[in-house]
């Protein structure tokens, strides 16, 4: 992956990550590629990994804290993007 | 060793490397508890201008169960920070470093001491507490011992006492012959294979290197079960584990920018180290990086390698005719089931018992009710006359854990367990033949030595043609 490539991709994961914690809430909302994070969301940077895209698992850090989401649109969406 | 560079993936993080972890009642203080835990091994004091440091990425944390269940109820954690004083040099120092605020030392280190107990908020006992230098050599780190180790013992609330920075490694070992073939220089005649090149004094491998040692002194009441400073002996309660750790951010990020790593998410387990050379010895190495990762209160995983030591399989293979009855020995290794992963119960040794219970972990087993010994005998409960204030009660730096460990693999400590056992002969007298070698131990906090200096570092040994 080129160097340029993975900044990208790790942007994309970045505003992935903060979909996916709208998805919790409001699934409709992370299908959306507009939305716009809600205030509250993550302000650090972020850092998304599918740690396992069978079932749609996607870890998520930020800051000392990680969570898995699992959300098989979000971790398509990362797949697709490291695809590019 | 004892667990220097023990791990394949550990061996290339040495800053978050455990490399010794000791528990003790202070002899200085008996209703205190000294914790002592090493990290960053085989520092050699002349390894500039980039000196040895504390990781600023790495959470350095010691750990102390006490109510049986071989999980963390008292942990004391760590976190670095380094400074630069002056952006425009190279140098360590820009002149004699005098004290521990000159400001010729271009590169000081400080901490935060964070108190967490189970149930309660973490609490900060220390902020920006200063890191003594290296021991760069007479003329940057003059009179270094005097000048530097006093000023970096920080007393913190509640009557507790810490230290954070480099020493002389205290553990002495001969690598060089252990790690070839398992060689005991006292005992090379009897070595299946021969050399012609034979050394056959020992050799600490150990010998001016340095470790960086984080200290604690605690007051009993701060680890124990009750809060107290306990008494009886046979107590489940006078018996606290101790372990300690170094943990990375589970996700790390190198920042071309600024040519630095970033770090995101939790910090996630390492390295660990409570008893001597479990992961180095015990553990095969296909395992040793996942054990280190691992919990202690899982450690029922790995307790048929204790019960079946391959060590124990190696001594009569490697030394013929030398330790027959080990070698005939079939039944799993009850007494070092006990030393390493329960404790030892009470009815085994008259008088003495460390036990946790049934959880098996590896943790260092302190029972905090026996006093320490005035004249410390260096093979503690395996001493002719034992000694129970050491190892395998804990941990001093004195204790010669390798002689006491090669000795209970041997096969001595059988007779605990199973009095229809005679050790063979060679088993009470079998050692690397190693004593330290480095600056003598203190007598007081923070116990062990004053590092070796850059300066005075001399070459090591010529190469021989064999």
């Amino acid at each position: 992956m080129s160097e340029s490539t993975r900044r990208g991709f790790l942007g994309i994961a970045g505003a992935g990550a903060v979909a996916a914690g709208t998805a919790v809430v409001a699934p409709a909302a992370a299908a959306d590629p507009d939305t716009k994070a809600p205030a509250g969301s993550a302000k650090d940077r972020v850092v998304a990994y599918v740690s396992d895209a069978r079932k749609g698992e996607v870890s998520i850090m930020s800051g000392e804290r990680e969570v898995v989401v699992k959300d098989r649109a979000l971790a398509n969406r990362i797949l697709n993007a490291a695809r590019r | 060793m004892s667990s220097h560079r023990e791990a394949p993936e550990i061996s290339k993080d040495p800053v978050a490397d455990n490399t010794d972890t000791y528990a003790f009642v202070s002899p200085n203080r008996p209703g205190s508890v000294t914790l002592i835990a090493n990290f960053i091994p085989f520092q050699k004091p002349d390894g500039g201008p980039n000196f040895f440091e504390f990781g600023e990425d790495v959470l350095y944390e010691i750990h102390v169960s006490n109510r049986g269940t071989s999980r963390p109820d008292v942990t004391y954690e760590f976190r670095f920070h380094t400074e630069i004083r002056n952006n425009d040099t190279f140098l360590y120092n820009t002149g004699p470093i005098r004290s521990i605020s000159d400001d010729t030392w271009n590169r000081p280190q400080y901490y935060t001491v964070t108190l967490k107990r189970r149930g309660h908020s973490p609490q900060v006992l220390g902020r920006n507490l200063p890191c003594p230098p290296v021991n760069v050599g007479p003329r940057s780190t003059p009179d270094y011992d005097n000048t530097f180790t006093d000023a970096a013992i920080h007393e913190l609330p509640g009557d507790r006492w810490v230290f954070a920075g480099q020493r002389a490694d205290g553990f002495h070992v001969d690598l060089g012959a252990v790690f070839d073939l398992g060689t005991l220089r006292p005992f090379t005649e009897a070595h299946l294979v021969p050399s012609a090149s034979a050394v056959n004094d020992p050799v600490n491998g150990l010998q001016a290197l340095n470790v960086h040692s984080i200290a604690m002194q605690v007051p009993m009441p701060d680890v124990t079960r009750n809060r107290n400073r306990p008494d009886d002996v046979m107590a489940a309660e006078s018996v606290i584990g101790v372990w300690a750790t170094a943990s990375r951010r589970r996700s790390r990020i190198f920042n071309s920018s600024t040519g630095k790593t970033e770090g995101n998410g939790p910090y996630v387990q390492v390295s660990r180290l409570a008893n001597p050379l479990f992961n180095e010895v015990i553990v095969p190495m296909a395992r040793k990086d996942e054990w280190n990762a691992d919990k202690p209160h899982n450690d029922s995983y790995y307790a048929s390698l204790v019960n079946r030591p391959e060590l124990g399989r190696l001594l009569p293979f490697l030394y013929p005719n030398t330790f027959e009855n080990l070698e005939d020995y079939n039944k799993p290794r009850a007494d070092l089931n006990a030393i390493l992963l329960t404790g030892i119960p009470p009815g085994v040794i008259d008088g003495f018992q460390n036990y946790t219970g049934p959880v098996e972990a590896d943790m260092l087993r302190l029972n905090v009710a026996i006093e320490p010994t005035e004249n410390p005998r260096r093979l503690g409960l395996l001493a002719a006359n034992p000694d129970p204030a050491g190892f395998p009660n804990g941990r001093r730096v004195i204790d010669d854990v390798v002689t006491i460990e090669l000795r209970a693999i041997a096969g001595v400590t059988i007779p605990l367990v199973d009095p229809s056992y005679e050790p063979d002969a060679a088993a009470n007298a079998v050692t690397d033949g190693t004593t330290n070698t480095n600056e003598n131990y203190r007598k007081g906090f923070p116990f062990l030595g004053a590092p070796a200096g850059g300066y005075q570092t001399l070459p090591g040994t010529e190469a021989e043609d064999s």
